[in-house]
């Protein structure tokens, strides 16, 4: 069998592109001993064209796809296998950066695109990118915009989906659609012709098929391109940082200042998770939280541009009793502004100060993060995982109508009772975060079946009436998100 | 005009339901945004200005026909004109004007009106009024210190409701007319229903008949200016009468009146009426009042598919009611404190009373009333004073029904409290 | 027909006051702008009146409404849900079918001043709404249909651009959950609701089911009702103390203008110019407002009748416009409105534009202001005349916006030429740009005479031939391609997508009941 589907997809890619090596397969599989976690070959498409017969062969001779676009470390289990037999398909080699339109502000890219790749070409068109705060380098920009990954600008945050625009997507069933505005009518290039941009994410028509894609975990289709939204880069940019012991100190600005879409980054660390970030050794001298918030100008105004938004984010500062610094302690805010829209150096700063690093992420509001991190650090102490091995990182999306949250938990991934804690941290935390109101979004694998069991049967039922649309058979990704493992 | 001359009108409907709300630049609150008490209350679009338009069309065009139910949303408005209002903001129709026409058609056709309509129009036939009161009671309202000047050729016409339903009405507004040295005489027995009763629920050949001879009377009686107490006697008197019969008497509202007599001097207002009290616009005085200009002209094309008429058409907005006066002797009263709801002036909320509604449908007018009420006590208000009987009976029934604190008072109770040696 | 035992069963549910099938009243659900030209296509004289509903239906809670649908299902009746129910597309499209007129169902369940949301039911308004949300000092996105309409309609099932896009964006992307009783009369609630209790995100525990309900367009009712909806708020631009504070009678209101509000009509002289400045506005995100119409529109847009529209056209307006976009700076504070009005104005000398409102040209009055903010000026096209309907409509930028407004110009003109739609030398269309100016669309409002069949076919023809255009020359998918047919008519050259469309409509509607004729049926009727 294994042999066959070899065949068949050398047959389609050609036999450099396809693999079986024992050390290559290894970095997908979680548990060595399981062969089902195992997959059984990698596959690299080079063309939308590939991956189209690669998923028309998989529902032929039935063997589940995982797509994958990133690099190392995979830290949410999305693509480790979980079905026997599984085929990697590795999309890391299809990273043209197909377009990057300055004057409406958009790019193309292909899935392989790393932010270390994408970044330069964007800073030649004039262009910056909304991105997460500091991936990993090996990160995808497809793939974080894929993953809802939240980017640290709420202002240009208009909608959950962005930056994701349109998409070029390979269903489970192996048809091609462009969603969006890039469907048509029309080729890209008669589009192009027209002015468009691909720019409008929604449709086509009545049905909005990249919002299905997106979230997806691999299980709907295999996103071949898509284009993401750019904003002007700025010429005038400085960070600015307030220290404060709570939370709830810092909120009244925070709702003020996202009403106002002054600010560009905005977000608030922990110190755990702001000296990692700093790769500082200690997090004593830094204060419990750390707001940071960018500023910027650009145009024929920059600089009066920069001094109104400064201006007015002083007042907003005064009046709620948040006092703005360029300096707290040995921390300058041109250090955290080093640090903003460009990933991680290597290796990933997550894994720097104990060698592993296990992410707890979900989506709230602003007002109810005080309270599950309290929950948190509680049940980190019970875990037996100190309270200051729990980075925190609240980042305001939808221009300040919710937040997305990451709890890391940093441990050493050579210390089994280490790996243990926080295994138990993660299943209890989980759910006692979930009791409190968390909402976790984008559910990782490990905790899948929890989250999922606090949804509706109608809710799954429709979820897995899209699935069988788009994936009947249930090729790609199986075990991801409320979906089976197994074949239809 | 027949239903046949609105059927381009009614064509040009575009169901856009402004017609249900205040003009909307002023909606306040969701709590009061309405300005049709009908849909509010039935809430079937067939309920609303355009909906009713609708129907009308609907037969004229043969599509439907009379039935109980049909005309029991007919007959459901009020007929207070709001619908107009807010809908003439953009488009050149008249849906309230639409509404009337097609209860003519529902008289003309033998169908209407409700038989409820049909009972009191036979006793405005036999008795004068609507009431079925023997006209010797008419003046019974009249205290022997009220000073007629039978000499005069004014004369405070009561209305039949105030004549027998709300004679405090009918004898404040004769002590400030004294007050003010106002000469005036009344008919008396003579006295015979304005016709709005008849004229509203849309049987016009026995309004015309009841305006012809209420015209003769006066004639005959030398009468050259009327004073009204009643919202309802004035706006027949002064928009209705006109469209339909040639008159040569000047019609002032006692609101009207009280204002002049006191930038005149005549009245002196010194005693405090201390009171937070909230002023209710009637809409026969208000919008409704709003006299109709004649006009004679045709639809011409000015640009491509746009029409305008030639010459231009007066637009009956509702700018022309009756609305700073009553507010401007109010004003004058020392210790009064006019708090405004939200619906005023010519998007103002109606009472629920007219349009032969208080007879045919007295739940949904006391409904009305009562959400106007509401409104009222939501200014923090402690009376709630207007310049119409009819009015006045309906919204006194709801303070009755919630029992409200609130208390009502007609403006003329309110100037007597005031005068020197007044009340 | 409905059989009586349907008809008890709806009764049992609603009461007998909340239903009806008495024809008169029936009929006024029958009754919708844009009908005449569908009459008009069968070869019949143009008229408004099109399906008369079997009954109409209000329910007042989600639960109501989900017995209504089950009821249908089961007795295998159609259905069609309307809020406010402006278009032809609310009303039912074939016989033996029942509307759910949803307005009694008119609550602001929930407002959350710090996280930016408000939960609606679909007949609270945009003015009703707007008006609650001032006094947290926060406004919603309210669609261009106009300040009576339905925003949870508009959010849940209907395009949705607006006057004040610019700042508030576009009505699919601000829903933030749905409430949704889907046509096999199951309850939905999308999103962080069912997980937490409240509506602060649409989207997850994974994909987001927002991917089935609507879309760019809206499934136009045709995928079950949605009966509470959660909307994305925006600060409303005034000082704290500032209140909706309307004098005067109509029509001269006047309103109190926030402090820091300005509008501007940039006018320049060739399109180059006009793409660049629109472009360079569009990069700082600094405007409430950023529309184009032509001169004739511009002038109904702030003034207050015909008569005065047609005196400001030809007393200079008309001579004067060019190309040109009106734009609304509404700061918050004195050094935001300051760097805007400075930017706006370095922009506009750049391109060697003038403000037509500076030199006189146009004079907004307070009120216009209000009717801005309140989403009324699209109203007053209706002012021309009481028929028009837009083409084209296409969404992605502002260069395809330009383009499509030259291609579409000679066109126009030649059914101006017809004398079978409005006379504005093929100038008229609307565009906007989209949040903070990232996306842009355009739109052709056009005047036709609705009495008339010849005005009918022809706007009809001219609609026709505007959809080609867009098809052949991929200028984007129009707003109405809807239905059957007309999807079927743009599958070829958009990748097929009814095929998917269709398989939603399967999946979610097993017995088809769920009123297809603005969205899709399972089935391929088009191909019948």
């Amino acid at each position: 069998m294994n042999t066959s589907i070899h065949n068949d997809l050398s047959k389609i890619v050609g036999p450099d592109r396809v693999t079986d090596k024992q050390e290559l397969l290894e970095q997908f599989s979680s548990n060595q001993e399981d062969d089902r976690t195992h997959p059984s070959l990698i596959v690299w498409p080079s063309s939308a064209e590939d991956v189209s017969q690669i998923v028309e062969l998989a529902n032929t001779k039935f063997f589940s796809l995982i797509p994958i676009s990133s690099g190392v470390p995979r830290m949410s289990g999305t693509s480790t296998p979980k079905v026997k037999g599984t085929v990697i398909l590795d999309l890391g080699r299809m990273n043209r950066i197909i377009r990057v339109d300055s004057k409406n502000k958009v790019a193309m890219v292909e899935p392989g695109v790393t932010f270390s790749q994408f970044l330069p070409e964007l800073r030649k068109a004039g262009l910056r990118p909304l991105m997460p705060l500091m991936p990993k380098a090996s990160q995808s920009v497809l793939t974080s915009c894929l993953d809802r990954e939240p980017t640290t600008i709420p202002r240009f945050h208009w909608d959950a989906s962005d930056p994701l625009l349109c998409t070029e997507t390979i269903f489970g069933t192996g048809e091609m659609l462009r969603t969006g505005s890039a469907s048509g009518p029309g080729s890209l290039e008669e589009q192009w012709a027209s002015g468009q941009a691909q720019k409008n994410p929604m449709g086509p028509s009545q049905f909005d098929p990249f919002r299905l894609v997106q979230g997806s975990q691999g299980t709907i289709g295999i996103v071949t391109w898509i284009t993401v939204k750019c904003e002007v880069a700025p010429e005038v940019h400085r960070v600015y940082l307030a220290g404060s012991e709570t939370l709830e100190s810092l909120q009244k600005f925070n709702y003020a200042l996202l009403k106002r879409r002054l600010a560009d980054e905005h977000f608030v660390l922990n110190a755990r998770c702001l000296s990692a970030m700093l790769g500082v050794d200690t997090s004593d001298s830094l204060p419990v939280w750390t707001l940071v918030v960018g500023l910027s100008g650009h145009g024929p105004l920059a600089q009066e541009e920069f001094d109104y938004r400064l201006g007015d984010t002083n007042d907003i500062a005064s009046e709620t009793g948040v006092f703005l610094e360029t300096t707290i302690g040995s921390i300058t805010g041109d250090a955290v502004h080093s640090l903003l829209n460009t990933p991680s150096t290597e290796p990933y700063w997550k894994l720097t100060p104990y060698g592993g690093c296990r992410e707890v992420y979900f989506t709230s509001t602003l007002d109810m993060i005080p309270s599950l991190y309290d929950i948190f650090l509680e049940e980190a102490e019970a875990a037996g995982i100190g309270r200051s091995r729990i980075g925190a990182y609240v980042q305001p999306t939808v221009q300040g109508v919710n937040t997305n949250c990451y709890f890391d938990i940093f441990y050493n991934p050579k210390v089994e009772e280490d790996i243990i804690n926080m295994e138990k941290l993660v299943a209890a935390g989980t759910e006692q975060l979930m009791d409190a109101g968390a909402f976790f979004s984008r559910p990782p694998v490990t905790i899948r079946e929890s989250v999922y069991s606090r949804s509706s049967p109608e809710v799954l039922n429709a979820m897995n009436r899209v699935k069988r649309i788009f994936d009947p058979n249930n090729v790609l990704s199986p075990g991801n998100l409320c979906f089976e493992e197994v074949f239809k | 005009m027949t239903l046949e001359n609105y059927e381009e009108m009614m064509d040009g409907c575009v169901r856009c339901s402004k017609c249900k709300f205040l003009p909307q630049l002023q909606i306040k609150s969701k709590r009061f945004s309405h300005i049709c008490p009908s849909i509010e209350y039935f809430n079937f679009h067939a309920y609303s200005g355009g909906g009713r338009m609708i129907m009308a069309n609907a037969l004229q065009k043969g599509r439907i026909e009379f039935t109980p139910e049909m005309l029991d949303v007919l007959y459901s408005c009020t007929n207070c004109g709001g619908c107009e209002v807010s809908c003439k903001w953009v488009y050149d129709l008249e849906p309230n004007e639409v509404i009337h026409e097609l209860r003519v058609k529902a008289v003309e056709s033998g169908a209407g009106p409700l038989p409820k309509h049909k009972k009191y129009i036979e006793l405005v036939e036999r008795y004068q009024n609507p009431y079925g009161e023997p006209s010797e009671k008419r003046p019974a309202w009249i205290e022997d210190d009220i000073k007629l000047d039978e000499d005069s050729n004014t004369i405070f016409f009561v209305g039949c409701t105030a004549a027998y339903r709300r004679e405090e009405i009918a004898l404040s507004t004769a002590k400030v007319l004294n007050a003010g040295n106002e000469n005036f005489r009344i008919l008396g027995t003579d006295e015979f229903c304005c016709g709005s009763p008849v004229y509203r629920v849309g049987d016009r050949e026995k309004a015309i008949e009841i305006m012809k001879s209420n015209v003769e009377l006066f004639k005959s009686k030398g009468v050259e200016r009327i004073i009204t107490s009643c919202s309802g006697c004035f706006n027949m008197l002064r928009t209705e009468y006109p469209r339909y019969v040639e008159t040569s008497f000047e019609v002032v509202h006692i609101s009207q009146l009280l204002e002049t007599m006191l930038s005149d001097g005549r009245l002196k207002l010194t005693n405090e009426v201390p009171m937070k009290v909230t002023y209710h616009d009637p809409c026969h005085l208000g919008r409704m009042s709003e006299p109709y200009e004649p006009y004679e002209g045709e639809k011409v094309e000015i640009l491509s598919q746009v029409y305008m008429w030639d010459p231009p058409k007066p637009e009956r907005l509702g700018a022309g009611g009756i609305y700073d006066p009553p507010r401007n002797v109010l004003k004058q009263i020392p210790g009064i404190e006019l708090i405004e709801m939200e619906r005023i002036c010519e998007y103002s909320y109606c009472c629920g009373a007219g349009g032969g509604v208080k007879a045919g449908f007295p739940d949904f007018a006391l409904w009305t009333a009562t959400e106007r009420v509401q409104e009222a006590e939501e200014t923090g208000a402690k009376g709630i004073v207007s310049v119409c009987p009819f009015c006045s009976t309906n919204i006194r029934d709801s303070l009755d029904y919630r029992e409200s604190e609130m208390e009502y008072f007609d403006l003329t109770e309110l100037v007597l409290m005031s005068l020197e040696g007044g009340e | 027909m409905i059989n009586d035992k349907f008809y008890s069963r709806l009764q049992d549910v609603v009461g007998e006051r909340n239903i009806t099938r008495t024809p008169a009243i029936l009929d006024t659900y029958a009754f919708q702008w844009g009908y005449e030209i569908e009459s008009a296509q069968r070869g019949d004289e143009p008229s408004r009146f099109g399906q008369r509903p079997d009954a109409v239906v209000l329910p007042t809670t989600t639960e109501e409404v989900q017995t209504i649908v089950k009821i249908c299902n089961e007795f295998k009746v159609t259905f069609k849900p309307f809020s406010t129910g402006m278009g032809p597309w609310a009303g039912v499209s074939e016989p033996g079918a029942i509307q759910i007129d949803l307005r009694r169902m008119n609550r602001i369940v929930e407002v959350d001043p710090n996280n930016l949301y408000v939960v609606v039911e679909p007949y609270v308004t945009n003015s009703e709404l707007q008006a609650e949300l001032f006094q947290y000092g926060l406004m919603h996105h309210a669609q261009g249909a106009g300040p009576q309409t339905s925003p949870l309609a508009s959010h849940t099932s209907f395009v949705g651009p607006g006057f004040t896009s610019p700042y508030t964006g576009f009505s699919g992307r601000n829903l933030l959950g749905a409430e949704w009783v889907a046509p096999n009369g199951e309850i939905l609630r999308l999103g962080s609701y069912e997980h937490t209790g409240k509506w602060f995100t649409g989207d997850g525990p994974g994909f987001s089911l927002r991917g089935v309900i609507r879309g760019w367009m809206g499934a136009y009712g045709g995928l079950g009702v949605f009966t509470k909806a959660a909307i994305k708020l925006y600060s409303y631009p005034a000082p704290k103390d500032w209140t909706w504070n309307i004098s005067g009678t109509i029509p001269k209101y006047e309103w109190e203008v926030p402090k820091y509000w300005k509008l501007i009509v940039l006018n320049f002289q060739e399109w180059e110019q006009y793409e660049s400045a629109f472009y360079e506005v569009s990069d700082h995100d600094v405007v409430m407002m950023a529309t184009t119409s032509s001169s004739e529109g511009l002038a109904a847009l702030f003034t207050d009748t015909k008569m005065e529209a047609i005196e400001v056209i030809f007393g200079g307006l008309l001579a004067r416009t060019r190309r040109y976009f009106i734009v609304l700076i509404a700061a918050h504070t004195e050094r935001e409105y300051n760097y805007r009005v400075k930017l706006i104005r370095t922009i506009m000398k750049k391109y060697e534009g003038e403000d037509l409102i500076e030199e006189g040209f146009i004079s907004p009055r307070s009120a216009h202001y209000a009717e801005t903010i309140r989403n009324m000026l699209g109203g007053h096209a209706f002012r021309f005349s009481n028929c028009f309907q837009s083409t084209h409509g296409g969404m992605d930028t502002v260069a395809m916006a330009v383009k499509l407004a030259q291609v579409n110009q000679p066109i126009k003109s030649k059914y101006i030429e017809k004398g079978v739609i409005g006379d504005d030398r093929g100038e008229g269309i609307w565009t906007t740009t989209y949040e903070g100016g990232h996306m842009a669309h355009l739109e052709v409002p056009t005047v036709y005479d609705g009495a008339s069949k010849e005005s009918c076919l022809g706007y009809a023809e001219y609609q026709d031939e505007c959809n080609d255009v867009d098809l052949k020359q991929a200028y984007g998918m129009p707003f109405f391609i809807v239905g059957d047919k007309v999807h079927d008519y743009y599958a070829s050259r958009t990748m097929d997508y009814p095929k998917y469309l269709r398989r939603i409509k399967a999946a979610f509607d097993p017995n088809g009941i769920s009123d297809s004729s603005h969205y899709v049926s399972a089935k391929n009727k088009s191909n019948e």
